[in-house]
């Protein structure tokens, strides 16, 4: 029989679905057109509709874990978007996402920000609003990401950055600067401390090779009594981004540094290193962690991704376990089109506290 | 009357070893003028692909020949417009020395730019609704086309050597018309799969109709076909240039060619 929470996320799924064969969504898609008659100008569009994009992408997802008797964990999400350009130089965007985690539903305005671009001829551009941090070689949003679960250092990076960034390509190189200051890691609206600010620089000479180094000082943190069902989700299940149960002391200083290496058409490796430093009497704590992966393009349907994730959680500021935590996984994904993918994953966690846990996933993804 | 007989005799001579005909050469070079078509059918085989193969992108082509190459390509103008954020159309076979038009008609600004060998690389700069920049390809070759402002844009324009090409229809059957007499090398390519080549004879009695089976090749789906990449999009509707060029850049622009009005219209 199946449960309330599969039904729920499979009519989300069902509900984004027919969304998307919509012709409003469909404009997005790409065109193929090879005959004359497409190539006329197209017909005028309302003001509202001119620079409009919108987009969506969902997500379904069944965990088996080891852990906690063999339980499987029903995650879905769907997400939209839209951005509106006003002629290039303005653009107000917003992303809500309907999630269902494990029958736990909720909707969250994922990001809602405005852009200027600044300078034309300098190409600086602002941003205002709650945005993606884009810290890290993991994409935020699960359509985006290469691998089904997220790493043990995702919730261990800022993932959403409410505040201002500014982007400023270095004339002449290919480097860009984006300072930010930010209200916290964790992405909320809580104003009631002091702010972070930090600096991303993001180098990337060609299409082969991405650097990206970002550094951050903001207020710290001091581990609270908490018990672990205060924690809700498994490090394996967070696909949100840090959600640190702890109280406010000190100052932190984090450091991120990436590389995504294109070696070949097919194949992608990534190695990234994030480091926390958080100054809390009687002693600092903080933590740290890394991450290598791969990714092996057999065609463009079919694709294996690998990764080792590391994180000493010293005081489990992350994942409330004070322990030193691994991962290991591995998967195939195939592309049914360019909308739809399925991935299956194996993942192998361990760590010096809980011991090991075994999970399999099987994942549904779609995007326009 | 001896030398009228030999005078005679040598003009029968010259006569009998003068070509039967002028549609039929001395030597194996080709003749300009029109003969008959090559005709055939493509199919590709696909290993990886759960669903029917794609044929709208293969191409038939006769390979470079000093006398096809000379004959001139009676289109000699292309347009690849942006629309939706989108090339249209995002395959296009052209001639050598053709002109290809790439109108803007999205409400904010696009970028066209190639790394191409063939193009050779270029960069047409940034420009907004209504206006088009040209770029005449007098190579041929493969060149990928992109928006520096977009990553998602992509395109193919195929360049042939001479006018003697032509596209498969949905069921893969082709024809080339008016081939001169000769020998050709005529080509098969698609964006995914392996060429195929084969050396043919076509003159006033031999009408070629060939058949290929195309295979998928790993390689070549992963150059012009390659899975999409994310990037990071915080800079989503701004005319914010995604990556440095240093590419040739072409400033000349021009207000968009009006486009043929709909055929009910005519």
């Amino acid at each position: 029989m199946v449960a309330a929470r599969e039904i729920r996320s499979i009519l989300v799924l069902a509900v984004f679905l027919a969304l998307l064969s919509s012709p409003t969504l469909a404009q997005t898609s790409r065109p193929d057109a090879t005959s004359g008659a497409d190539l006329a100008e197209p017909q005028s569009t309302p003001a509202i509709f001119q620079g409009l994009e919108v987009g969506a992408w969902g997500w379904l997802s069944a965990v088996h874990t080891s852990d906690d008797g063999g339980e499987v964990y029903w995650s879905g999400e769907g997400s939209l978007s839209a951005t509106k350009s006003f002629n290039g130089q303005f653009a107000l965007s917003a992303q809500g996402d309907f999630i269902d985690a494990n029958n736990q539903v909720r909707g969250v305005l994922e990001q809602g920000y405005a852009t200027l671009l600044l300078s034309d001829h300098w190409q600086t551009a602002l941003t205002v609003g709650k945005f993606n941090a884009g810290i890290g070689v993991e994409a935020r949003d699960f359509w985006n990401r290469t691998d089904a679960t997220t790493s043990l250092i995702f919730g261990a990076l800022p993932q959403d950055l409410v505040g201002i960034m500014i982007t400023q390509p270095l004339p002449g190189t290919d480097i860009k600067l984006r300072p930010f200051v930010a209200e916290g890691i964790e992405g909320t609206f809580d104003f009631g401390k002091a702010p972070s600010g930090g600096l991303m620089v993001q180098y990337q000479p060609s299409d082969q090779l991405n650097i990206g180094l970002t550094n951050w000082i903001g207020p710290g943190y001091m581990p609270a009594n908490w018990s672990s069902s205060d924690y809700y989700e498994a490090p394996a299940l967070n696909w949100v981004g840090p959600q640190i149960l702890a109280s406010p002391q000190g100052i932190l200083y984090l450091l991120d540094a990436n590389v995504t290496w294109n070696v070949a058409t097919d194949l992608s490796l990534a190695a990234e290193f994030v480091y926390a430093a958080n100054s809390a009497s009687p002693h600092d704590i903080g933590w740290t962690g890394f991450l290598v992966q791969g990714n092996y393009t057999l065609t463009e349907n079919w694709r294996l991704f690998a990764r080792w994730s590391y994180l000493d959680d010293a005081v489990g500021l992350i994942t409330s376990d004070p322990a030193v935590h691994n991962e290991l996984s591995a998967g195939v994904a195939y592309s049914l089109n360019r909308h739809l993918e399925v991935r299956a994953e194996y993942r192998h966690d361990f760590s010096t506290d809980y011991g090991a846990d075994d999970l399999y996933s099987i994942d549904l993804t779609f995007g326009f | 009357m001896f030398r009228g007989i030999c005078i005679a005799a040598l003009l029968l001579l010259a006569w009998l070893s003068a070509p039967a005909s002028p549609d039929i050469p001395a030597t194996t070079a080709p003749s300009t003028r029109p003969q008959g078509p090559i005709t055939g059918k493509v199919q590709i085989s696909s290993l990886w692909n759960l669903h029917k193969p794609d044929l709208a992108h293969v191409v038939v082509y006769l390979a470079s020949n000093p006398v096809l190459d000379a004959v001139p390509c009676a289109v000699n103008a292309a347009e690849v417009a942006q629309r939706d954020k989108a090339f249209v159309p995002r395959f296009l076979v052209i001639a050598r020395a053709t002109t290809v038009d790439f109108p803007n008609w999205d409400h904010f600004d696009h970028n066209v730019f190639s790394r191409s060998k063939a193009a050779p690389a270029f960069d047409l700069d940034r420009y907004a609704y209504g206006m088009s920049k040209s770029r005449q390809f007098q190579s041929a070759g493969v060149i990928q086309v992109f928006c520096n402002i977009h990553p998602e844009m992509r395109a193919i324009i195929f360049v042939t050597p001479n006018p003697f090409f032509t596209r498969v229809d949905t069921d893969g059957n082709f024809t080339i018309p008016g081939v001169p007499s000769g020998e050709y090398d005529l080509v098969v390519w698609n964006d995914r799969c392996k060429q195929q080549q084969q050396h043919i004879s076509v003159g006033a009695d031999q009408t070629p109709s060939l058949s290929f089976t195309l295979e998928e090749d790993r390689q070549s789906i992963l150059t012009f076909d390659p899975p999409q990449k994310n990037s990071y999009s915080v800079e989503r509707g701004l005319n914010a240039k995604q990556q440095r060029l240093d590419l040739p850049v072409v400033q000349e622009a021009h207000p968009a060619p009006q486009p043929p009005p709909p055929p009910d219209s005519q």
